[in-house]
């Protein structure tokens, strides 16, 4: 499909560019996209950067209408855009800021083993995942529980699998809100989402959903890799799933109810999938006390996911997870919106931060991170392709001024996955991973071939830019060596 | 006459459906949505035979596409909560302020069949329902 962005961006420097407010009527700030010569190339491709400028519209909005470097064509808000608005002047929270797959997000643990030691047990390990891990699709999972226990998990997030043994307090420290954001209320949940939630805690997820073993391949930063205990050549983990059909369908509902708040507080909006309602309103409380459900059974379900990945483990090398080092780095959200202080203009404000496809980045000392990342800043962690790498980043100072504490959240697509079905062969990528040592597992050819290498921008030049532009600092990077796909 | 095409979104999936009337259209999107979850398979061998029937309401919508939305929306709600696959639909009122539909059509049965793509949610994004010279066309964009 053709971009249809008329105006041409305005180049700042060698990372970011400028859509002026004077592009379309109603633009309240301008939009700003963190990019390069290279990656700008796909913007026009297709019609991203026209829904940074559509965000832009929301009332309330304050500095600019933010895109990362992975931005796609997403419905709505693009993906891979940041907006913050002021709360206290009539400021916005919009559902399709946050997406259907609230706090959809990834997790990276690492565990004591070396690549060469585990290297002849990938394709035994890959297999007792993809058994032992459900993929969920119409399937439920084995974590089976009642609804008074729901509403549990909709409170207490990551605390509740940690309260039935499905790991151990560390593991909460080391996850963004401590794997439960405050001010969530099961009352504001509809029967509707209950009902699609209630077989899917512990499941995987499908589409771009996964779990990887990988290997560091590259060090940036070795004082903090020797802090964090990461070392080249060491096996890690990484988890990426959401809240499963329950946030999808908290997200429906209130999509529903803002539609009608567009006519009753007389908001102007491109898209209706912007459909908003001020913070301080009833529809935005109702909202934003479901989404923290939603964002807290994900917290959930990660953990669980880990519980069972770790249990595979020990299956596996008859050993303790413990004994193998399998211990969480950090778990980061990167589809959410959270109230938090931002200076803007030299002033202290409560913003509301929608992260669609987009990961906070804390700078070092910020009172939210856990004591033990206080010096370093947040970990944050970045997804690639089942090709190519992933990362761990750590948040910046910089990031604190420009980004309200954001940064990227992965790859980025750049074909269709109908393209990428039509242009890829199946046996011939099959083949290709082979070669490079890499086993990939998933339910269909169709997913791993919608899921391929080429269907994504390569996350090194992602990170490339928002390294170069300062929001994030590099710390090291994996390569895959097992990949199962929901 | 083809009843849907897939249009190319980047990160998502969108479909163009046709129908000779709003009925039709509201049909053929459903077979379609159907299709882009289960794939071109034959349900006799993949899904228990039980029929499922349901009656399906809603009102106070203020346009054409909100009862699209309220439509496909339930059927995709029924899916992944009942596994009903619609395979007929009974549309008794059909306009831009409520659907009235007997729907009915097998349980999916997830022991001898895989779904090929899980649909999160049907957007509001580029939702377009309009009439056309030959009838009716509709352009759905699905998060999956």
């Amino acid at each position: 499909m053709v971009g249809s962005l008329q105006v041409k961006l305005e180049k700042i420097d060698n990372w970011r560019w400028r859509i002026p407010r004077s592009y379309k009527p109603g633009m309240r700030v301008d939009g700003l996209i963190y990019s390069d010569e290279k990656l700008l190339k796909d913007l026009y491709q297709d019609k991203a950067a026209e829904q940074v400028a559509n965000v832009a519209f929301l009332p309330g909005i304050v500095q600019y209408s933010l895109a990362m470097p992975d931005i796609h064509w997403g419905y709505g808000f693009p993906i891979g855009g940041v907006a913050a608005t002021d709360i206290e002047a009539g400021g916005v929270v919009s559902p399709g800021g946050v997406g259907f797959d609230i706090n959809c997000g990834v997790r990276l643990l690492k565990t004591e083993f070396q690549q060469e030691e585990i290297q002849d047990k990938i394709k035994q390990l890959v297999y007792a995942l993809f058994s032992d891990i459900p993929s969920g699709l119409g399937v439920g999972g084995d974590i089976k529980v009642s609804r008074k226990q729901e509403e549990k998990i909709l409170l207490k997030g990551a605390a509740w699998a940690v309260e039935q043994g499905y790991g151990i307090r560390e593991d909460l420290e080391c996850t963004e809100d401590n794997g439960a954001i405050a001010g969530a209320d099961p009352n504001s949940v509809s029967e509707r989402a209950y009902e699609r939630g209630k077989t899917q805690s512990g499941t995987l997820g499908s589409g771009n959903h996964f779990l990887e073993i990988q290997a560091i391949d590259q060090l940036y930063d070795r004082q903090i890799c020797d802090f964090l205990g990461l070392r080249l050549g060491q096996v890690t983990i990484m988890i990426h799933s959401g809240s499963r059909g329950l946030g999808y369908q908290v997200c429906d509902d209130n999509l529903k109810t803002m539609l009608r708040c567009l006519s009753k507080y007389n908001i102007n909006v491109p898209d209706r999938q912007l459909a908003c309602a001020p913070v301080n309103s009833s529809e935005g409380r109702q909202y934003l006390a479901a989404m923290r459900c939603a964002a807290n059974y994900a917290w959930a379900n990660r953990q669980c996911l880990m519980h069972l990945t770790r249990k595979t483990f020990e299956r596996i090398f008859n050993s303790s997870w413990q004994k193998m080092g399998m211990h969480l780095i950090y778990d980061v959200a990167h589809n959410i919106a959270k109230i938090e202080k931002h200076t803007v203009e030299g002033k202290e404000k409560k913003l509301c931060v929608h992260r669609k496809g987009a990961t906070r980045a804390f700078a070092p000392g910020d009172p939210s991170l856990p004591d033990r990342y206080k010096n370093i800043g947040q970990p944050v962690i970045i997804p690639g392709d089942m090709g190519r790498n992933s990362y761990l980043l750590v948040g910046t100072q910089k990031a604190m001024q420009e980004t309200f504490g954001s940064t990227c959240h992965g790859a980025g697509r750049v074909k269709s996955r109908s393209a990428a079905l039509r242009t890829i062969d199946a046996n011939k990528l099959i083949k290709e991973l082979e070669a490079k040592n890499i086993v990939v597992k998933a339910s269909g050819r169709g997913t791993i071939v919608e899921e391929a290498p080429e269907a994504y921008k390569d996350v090194n030049d992602v990170v490339k830019v928002v390294a170069g532009a300062g929001i994030s600092k590099r710390v090291c990077r994996m390569k895959p060596l097992g990949v199962i796909k929901g | 006459m083809k009843t849907y095409e897939i249009i190319d979104h980047t990160a998502d999936l969108g479909i163009k459906v046709y129908g000779r009337d709003l009925e039709e259209l509201f049909i053929n999107s459903a077979d379609a949505m159907f299709e882009v979850i289960l794939g071109k398979q034959k349900p006799g061998a993949l899904f228990e035979k039980k029929e499922f029937k349901k009656f399906l309401l809603h009102k106070n919508a203020q346009s054409i596409e909100d009862v699209f939305i309220a439509w496909m929306g339930e059927l995709l709600y029924l899916f992944y909560t009942e596994g009903l696959i619609m395979k007929k639909a009974d549309i008794q009122r059909l306009d831009s302020e409520a659907i009235l539909a007997d729907v009915s059509g097998p349980i999916f049965n997830p022991e001898s069949y895989q779904i090929k793509t899980e649909i999160k949610a049907v957007t509001y994004h580029e939702l377009e329902v309009q009439k056309t010279d030959k009838g009716y066309q509709a352009q759905i964009i699905f998060d999956i």
